[in-house]
């Protein structure tokens, strides 16, 4: 079941795309959900995409935390996942903390599709 | 106003693999072909060396915002579109309020800040009438007559009207 981010996971996710609005090295895509969003999202780049889900859960949007438990994502115990309109779309966005440490974050966005 | 693909400083490389988890991650060109939604239809996009990012350990390929600029440049180049850069040196050289510029436009000021920027990408149609309104000064004044004048507009004109001698 999900459940909202605990407290540490939300701002490590949070502080990884802040420092990615920076930096290199703080948020990463999966081909598949990168290639989601070029293929239905017309005109957006991953830039303004990382603003949105940044922006959605910074101003209180729910980022859900939900355990793991399909076979080949194991190496994770949590996905973090979030639901937010764009351009007239409501999407689902999966995220995983690759790395946890809210001090050096890494997010990865594993997949993108309709809501 | 600094460009979409400008940062300060990159994490070091190697990265941490978002697969396999071992700090084999690093910059790699690959051959990439893209499924990319323009002007409401789907077109392809085939880029043979394009930097991404490659785990050594377990071959995952890593993207980000810096490696989907490059196929955003080359979809600029592909539809010949205006560069965010070739924006932001039009609104400097008309040296006017991004606000009017955006109430003459039609759009958002926020959504001309964005193509400037590089984070969205217009489409054809605002590109033309991007490309009209930084070419011509009868452009802007007519739609600046546009704005104020509902009625501008609904009859088609063939010709200017010939002026007195």
């Amino acid at each position: 079941m999900p459940s909202p981010a605990d407290l540490e996971a939300r701002q490590a996710w949070l502080n990884a795309f802040q420092e990615g609005r920076r930096f290199r090295g703080f948020v990463t895509w999966k081909p598949l959900a990168q290639g989601w969003v070029k293929a239905n999202l017309e005109g957006n780049t991953l830039r303004e995409m990382e603003k949105l889900l940044h922006d959605h859960v910074a101003g209180g949007g729910t980022l859900d935390q939900v355990r793991e438990r399909r076979k080949d994502w194991l190496d994770f115990e949590f996905h973090f996942d979030l639901r937010l309109d764009v351009g007239g779309k409501k999407i689902y966005v999966e995220t995983v903390l690759v790395r946890a440490d809210p001090r050096d974050p890494l997010v990865e966005i594993v997949n993108v599709h309709l809501a | 106003m600094k460009d979409s693909t400008e940062q300060d400083a990159d994490r070091p490389f190697p990265w941490r693999c978002p697969h396999c988890r071992e700090n084999e991650v690093y910059p790699a060109i690959v051959a990439h072909t893209a499924e990319v939604l323009f002007d409401g239809r789907r077109c392809e996009l085939t880029v043979p060396d394009l930097a991404a990012l490659r785990c050594r350990s377990c071959a995952e390929l890593v993207f980000d915002a810096r490696v989907d600029e490059q196929l955003n440049d080359v979809l600029r180049r592909q539809f010949r579109l205006l560069t965010p850069s070739q924006i932001r040196d039009a609104f400097a050289a008309l040296d006017m309020p991004a606000g009017e510029i955006a109430a003459d436009l039609g759009v958002a000021e926020a959504v001309l800040s964005k193509w400037a920027a590089g984070t969205l990408i217009q489409s054809r149609a605002n590109d033309q009438l991007l490309r009209g309104y930084f070419a011509s000064p009868a452009v802007r004044s007519a739609l600046k007559t546009a704005v104020r004048d509902a009625s501008f507009g609904t009859i088609a004109v063939l010709a200017a009207p010939a002026t007195r001698g």
